[in-house]
């Protein structure tokens, strides 16, 4: 499925499918400049007239409606289940002695015509009840569990493990046939002990293997509020085996007390995504939000691999949405989680091009294997590629607002969890002056709760030589919320 | 390498935004300063827009349109033609409107040199937004930019913060 230069009215005006209105007007802009005032005549310039009419359609809501439910299927193929399209922020690249960035966004869509029916869920939560869970914790992620009973179906199944010390099956894996008896055990759940969390996680796989057979997607969800102790390695050996087994891993983290970078290698083999809430008044909603997801997906299992020509290598990469965090990258295949039919995927890899002479091409590839859910087709494989030139003489054009964007906020990101690494060094100074940098951007781009905490996190760490637990969680999951948000700016 | 411009850290070329401190790192782009793009309003060029708010306007094109100016009592009516460009007069930049709004302007910045366009088109009068930056609004609708929109007989047009009522004539 090689894409020629796409003629997608999002690839032409270089945003994501997701853009907002305004967005597409400041994308048209840039690209009409683009063109020299002399070509921007649509009836004699082909491609200034591509550009015209991808804004009038994408412009307009009801265009643009009529455009998304055909888009896929008609650049794809009936056939087709994914469209994997590639954006870089230069395909002209000026042939320069030195290492230069280019920028790559890739985006995995859903083909419309392939959407199946809801698939059936196999679905364990694994519940921290330590101590330290006692009280309005404990009370909330009852109901959510309790309202989570409700939102699953025939033929969907469920499990649910508590642990402290020990573990134990509450539900062990059932079909949601009785509901009122699952949501009594619930109400019986009480705290006491400490956080060990791989007997949970251990037991909760094997519920889920009994439940394998009829259900299209197996999932478990962690909510901690605690560190787990002297187990964490055998956590994440565990998610690797969960992950070759095809089952995908969520993680919650409540209060401040949890190991966010714990919590992140958990997800990681399995490309899962982990959240973090302040307090349990919301545990709810993520819960049913999570739930929610996973019945829209569309494909799983998905790993990516990015090929590149021999000058071309590969500074990071990051993912955009649906859960936007920084990917291990390595020559292998990067496992990138579920595809929601609803939601695209988006990763963005920076990349370091070495020198090339006038004249020369390059490539970039990008593979995709997926298990593809309606069908039943798994382990299956999608490309696209994109020709890069080098000229002596490119003139510098306007990058497209959609890497822009994606740059800009993962650059925040990043920023942010580099002064929290120099508090931790003891770089006092350097910790509090880039956090108040955050501060200022943040503050530009209208986040101004999140940049009165970045604030205080600069005051924080210039008094007492560190980040505030509370502080350091609101910072990173905030901007990285942001990551993922393409209607902020 | 380009040499960061606020914190002086160097980056490689290409680079968007300083990994340092922040900012961005090339030329952008002032997204104030628009650009237009006309188009024939009889043509059945697909890259044409459908008109927004369609049947509404009177199909019959009025004979002339009179704009009325209620913060400076000027009434301008101008003959209906197949476009009345609305925006500042600017003789460096070549541009003259043809309802010239220079001297409504209360200051500079609030009416675009080219800022609005009221069409003949075949499905009726139609206003259309030339991306300008303060906006055209209709009866309190702020229209998005590049798409037409039905104009009827005692409408209510805000260029910026300007009210400009429009009154079609036989």
């Amino acid at each position: 499925m090689a894409q020629a230069r796409s003629s997608d009215h999002y690839a032409i005006l270089g945003v994501l499918p997701t853009a907002a209105v305004a967005e597409i007007s400041i994308a048209l802009n840039r690209q009409v400049k683009r063109f020299p005032e002399e070509e921007r005549d649509p009836a004699t310039n082909a491609a200034f007239r591509e550009l015209v009419v991808a804004y009038r359609v994408l412009s307009d809501p009801e265009r643009r409606a009529a455009y998304d439910r055909t888009r896929v299927t008609s650049t794809v193929g009936a056939s087709e289940a994914l469209m994997v399209q590639l954006l870089v922020s230069q395909a002209e690249l000026p042939a320069t002695a030195e290492d230069q960035v280019l920028y790559l966004l890739l985006s995995v869509i859903a083909n419309p015509a392939l959407v199946g029916k809801k698939p059936a869920v196999n679905l364990s939560l694994v519940i921290d009840r330590s101590t330290s869970m006692n009280g309005d914790r404990i009370n909330q992620v009852k109901a959510a569990a309790s309202a989570i009973v409700d939102q699953l179906e025939r033929p969907d199944s469920l499990s649910l493990i508590t642990f402290s010390d020990r573990a134990q099956a509450v539900v062990p894996a059932m079909r949601v046939d009785n509901k009122p008896l699952i949501k009594s055990r619930i109400s019986q759940i009480s705290t006491g002990g400490a956080t060990e969390i791989l007997q949970g996680l251990q037991m909760a796989l094997m519920e889920l293997r009994k439940a394998r057979r009829g259900a299209q997607i197996s999932h478990l969800i962690l909510l901690t509020d605690g560190h787990t102790y002297g187990d964490a390695e055998g956590c994440i050996e565990l998610a690797k085996k969960a992950a070759a087994e095809g089952v995908g891993i969520s993680a919650l983290g409540i209060g401040h007390e949890w190991n966010d970078l714990f919590l992140d290698a958990l997800v990681a083999p399995s490309g899962g995504s982990s959240a973090y809430l302040e307090g349990p008044e919301r545990i709810d909603s993520y819960l049913a939000q999570r739930l929610d997801s996973l019945s829209q997906s569309f494909a799983l299992d998905l790993h990516l691999r990015l090929s590149m020509a021999p000058r071309i290598k590969v500074r990071s990469v990051d993912m955009l949405s649906p859960s936007p965090h920084p990917m291990a990258h390595s020559g292998r295949s990067m496992a990138v989680g579920t595809l929601q039919h609803n939601a695209p995927l988006s990763i963005l890899a920076e990349l370091i091009v070495q020198p090339h002479t006038p004249g020369e091409t390059s490539r970039v590839k990008a593979d995709i294997s997926a298990d593809i859910i309606s069908t039943d087709q798994r382990a299956q494989r999608f490309h696209s590629e994109l020709q890069l030139s080098f000229e002596s003489d490119t003139p510098l054009r306007p990058p497209l607002p959609a890497i822009e964007r994606a740059v800009n906020k993962v650059n925040l990101y990043r920023m942010s969890e580099k002064a929290r690494e120099e508090a931790e060094k003891g770089q006092l100074q350097e910790a509090a002056r880039r956090m108040k940098r955050v501060a200022t951007h943040l503050l530009n781009a209208g986040h101004g709760q999140l940049a009165q905490a970045a604030l205080d996190e600069a005051v924080h760490i210039a008094r007492t030589g560190d980040l505030s637990v509370t502080g350091r969680k609101r910072i990173k999951y905030g901007t990285r919320a942001l990551i993922a948000d393409d209607n902020l700016p | 390498m380009i040499t960061c411009p606020d914190c002086q850290h160097r980056e490689l070329d290409g680079s968007l935004f300083c990994t340092e401190c922040g900012e961005p790192l090339q030329p952008g782009d002032d997204d104030r300063e628009t650009v237009t793009l006309l188009f024939d309003p009889k043509s059945d060029d697909p890259a044409a827009p459908v008109l927004v708010g369609k049947g509404i306007g009177p199909l019959t094109a009025p004979g002339a349109i009179r704009f009325a100016i209620p913060s400076s009592g000027r009434e301008v009516r101008i003959p209906m033609q197949d476009q009345i460009r609305i925006g500042r007069a600017d003789a460096q930049r070549n541009t003259h409107p043809e309802l010239d709004l220079t001297e409504d302007s209360t200051h500079e910045a609030v009416i675009s040199r080219l800022h609005a366009v009221v069409l003949n088109t075949a499905q009726g009068v139609a206003i259309l937004d030339l991306n300008s930056v303060n906006g055209t609004q209709v009866n309190g609708y702020r229209l998005p930019p590049h798409l037409p929109y039905a104009l009827s007989n005692g409408d209510e047009l805000k260029f910026g913060d300007l009210v400009v009522h429009v009154f079609f004539e036989e």
